[in-house]
């Protein structure tokens, strides 16, 4: 593994790893949140993703978005990212096929250079075949970090 | 919401907020500014009255409140179908304004890209 891991996690990662206790969501959301990582792993959050995740949760309880923003602001979660990919890397995924507003996920995921995207949706996990990072999920991810691989 | 004169932009780029707010949140050590629909919003993070959150406790007390609401009462499937369609509303509303003209650009030379 490189020295500092960069990674992007869907807002599905988030809902269900807030909603279900039992998902592996959850089981990751508990492992960056619980172990040391300083130096080995960070967290990039794209402003769409902090979108989605708050709007959701604020359906669900409206006061747990100030609780998400102070996940957010602590390590390995490096806050959010408000700038927007350049335009050339949305056309890439584009091009890739992914759908507009998938584009300017995984156009992010480039920007910073993340090695990993980590997602529950199977349009990414079936249809994302980037040269930049890996799409994979919360299992999948869970278990590369235990092994070290 | 106050009026817009309760902030300055200082010359270095610093928003200083008048005395009156800084009262309001005299116990807040630390905020968490997020962008808004149209404005910028400081979400007091810290008491320094009380204990800090660690992140596992903030997680814990999510769950918690989602479950106090009733949890989450749709499919996986469902529920990523609400947060896809969150993102297409996200996308069309505040992203794809500004990459519009490339866009255009784009689907002008690759026509079968261009959505429905």
């Amino acid at each position: 593994m490189p020295a500092t891991l960069i990674v992007v996690l869907d807002s599905n990662e988030y809902i269900f790893g807030i909603g279900d206790p039992t998902s592996e969501s959850a089981a990751l959301l508990d492992a960056l949140a619980t172990r040391d990582w300083q130096g080995t792993l960070v967290v990039a959050t794209p402003w769409m993703v902090e979108r989605e995740v708050v709007r959701n949760l604020s359906a669900l309880a409206p006061m747990a978005s100030r609780t998400f923003y102070f996940l957010l602001a602590h390590a390995p979660w490096d806050g959010v990212t408000y700038t927007d990919p350049p335009s050339e890397l949305v056309l890439k995924y584009l091009d890739l096929g992914l759908a507009e507003e998938d584009a300017i996920i995984a156009a992010f995921a480039e920007m910073v250079n993340a090695q990993y995207l980590v997602s529950e949706n199977r349009h990414f996990l079936e249809g994302l075949k980037s040269d930049a990072f890996q799409v994979i999920n919360a299992a999948a991810f869970l278990e590369m970090v235990k092994t070290g691989t | 919401m106050t009026s817009a004169n309760v902030a300055e932009v200082l010359p270095d780029g610093n928003l200083a907020l008048p005395e009156e707010v800084k009262r309001v949140f005299a116990d807040v050590k630390t905020f968490w500014v997020a962008r808004g629909d149209g404005f910028l919003v400081l979400m007091p993070l810290e008491l320094t009255s009380g204990e800090a959150l660690l992140p596992k406790q903030a997680l814990d007390k999510l769950r918690e409140m989602v479950a106090k609401a009733g949890g989450l009462d749709k499919t996986p499937a469902e529920v990523i179908e609400e947060l896809r369609a969150i993102r297409k509303q996200v996308w069309e509303s505040e992203y794809r304004p500004k990459y519009a003209q490339v866009l255009e650009e784009y689907y002008a030379s690759h026509p079968d890209r261009r959505p429905g």
